[in-house]
């Protein structure tokens, strides 16, 4: 993987010249940033033409808005996550139509294991390694610090935008309980990511 | 509901970025949210630290048909259908033709109570800059104008900015070459003046731009901008 940290850099200078209405920086941005902001859309809505809609309305959000960008807020990368999250979660929410959920099933279906090995197992697939790849080191640390049933929970509404309802759909488990996990989940991030 | 309780705030902010939060609950946060700065603080935090989770995430470039229309969408307005005497003085910007009339009616008006009388009675403006802000939406948004040989900047602010307590208005001189020039803090809204060391002539003779940015209140005036600019605009010779 290239220099993160130089990527980052570039990102920021490239989001200062798009404030002052500088085109061609403004396509540099786009092309360094399309690939992780279209990724993050298309995780969380599936359907890859709904998912470009509204990725052009996250670019054209990040023109209209580049102007107000401060680094003092945050990083410029996770600014430009945020806008792009931010719409998709809206077009999510505010559609009246179902999203079709995928729920994946253990490999042992008719294993009686309980919950927590069931969830384990999930554990360490391909969101585990998501996780593993996260370059914010206390971030990383954290969610690992967490049970593996409420970074789970966590991960699902997270990077895959599962509601509640899909979530206890998904591990098989109360609605109340899913509720706790992600409620106990955000509790125990908190302290530990003020360090 | 109380949402004083900082818990409660927490809960909800922290669900709302994780993106649990859904239906009413959501729209009504986001009501409560436009008005609530420590709502805001707690969605800042969490926006801050949670957002990083999908660094990793990446797929292939999509089809170049994506930016072609997004290209499309932030082209730059085209030029005000106006006389083309307005366009000299302040440059190409997607103002309508009332908006320009108007903006320029304020400028005068700012300036007027000094009018000059030439020799032979005729009234005329004296020599002065006059420097016109527009936001990131090209609407109007502030008018500077200082006398020649002066050392008073006048403000007038036409539609209120909004900033946090803890913020302020820095404006800027853009010079042709050379770093951005700071001419002091100016506010967010109704009318001001700023107080220049010299004649406005040494600060603003070679800068055919002005440009606002939002600082931070303890630290500003800064001798740099840190942020990024929110008003920008045309500074130019009146006469």
């Amino acid at each position: 993987m290239s220099d993160r940290t130089g990527a980052q850099h570039d990102v920021g200078q490239l989001l200062a010249r798009v404030a002052l209405r500088d085109q061609a920086a403004f396509k540099q941005l786009y092309d360094a940033t399309v690939r992780c902001l279209l990724a993050i859309v298309t995780r969380l809505l599936r359907d890859p033409s709904w998912a470009e809609e509204v990725l052009q309305e996250a670019y054209v959000g990040i023109w209209n808005s580049a102007p107000n960008y401060s680094p003092l807020k945050a990083q410029p990368m996770t600014w430009l996550m945020t806008i792009a999250r931010h719409k998709a979660m809206d077009a999510l929410r505010s559609t009246t139509s179902e999203r079709e959920t995928v729920v994946r099933r253990s490999a042992n279906e008719d294993d009686e294991d309980d919950t927590l090995t069931r969830v384990a197992d999930e554990a360490a697939g391909p969101l585990q390694s998501l996780i593993e790849r996260i370059d914010a080191v206390r971030l990383r640390h954290c969610l690992q610090s967490l049970d593996p049933a409420q970074r789970q929970a966590i991960a699902l509404a997270f990077y895959d935008g599962l509601t509640h309802s899909e979530l206890a759909a998904h591990m098989r488990q109360p609605l109340g309980t899913v509720k706790a996990w992600v409620r106990r989940g955000l509790e125990r991030l908190k302290p530990c990511l003020k360090g | 509901m109380n949402y004083d309780r900082p818990e409660l705030r927490d809960a909800l902010a922290s669900e709302y970025v994780l993106g649990t939060l859904h239906g009413r609950a959501r729209r009504r946060f986001e009501r409560l949210l436009k008005d609530d700065s420590k709502l805001q603080a707690a969605v800042d935090f969490w926006q801050r630290e949670l957002v990083p989770m999908a660094g990793p995430l990446s797929v292939a470039a999509p089809s170049p048909r994506l930016w072609t229309r997004i290209e499309a969408r932030v082209k730059p307005q085209h030029a005000a259908a106006q006389p083309g005497w307005f366009e000299r003085w302040f440059g190409v910007r997607g103002l309508s033709g009332l908006a320009a009339g108007l903006v320029l009616g304020l400028g005068v008006m700012l300036i007027a109570p000094q009018m000059d009388r030439t020799a032979d009675g005729e009234q005329q403006l004296p020599q002065s800059y006059a420097g016109f802000l527009q936001d990131t939406q090209g609407r109007p948004t502030m008018l500077i104008s200082s006398l020649r040989r002066g050392n008073i900047v006048d403000i007038k602010v036409l539609q209120p900015i909004e900033l946090r307590p803890d913020q302020v208005l820095q404006l800027w001189g853009l010079p042709k070459e050379g770093a951005p020039l700071s001419l002091g803090i100016v506010p967010a809204q109704g009318k001001g003046r700023i107080t220049i060391t010299g004649t406005s002539e040494q600060w603003l003779a070679n800068v055919p731009e002005l440009a606002v940015s939002i600082e931070d209140r303890a630290l500003a005036p800064l001798p740099a901008p840190t942020a990024t600019f929110v008003l920008r605009g045309p500074c130019a010779k009146f006469w």
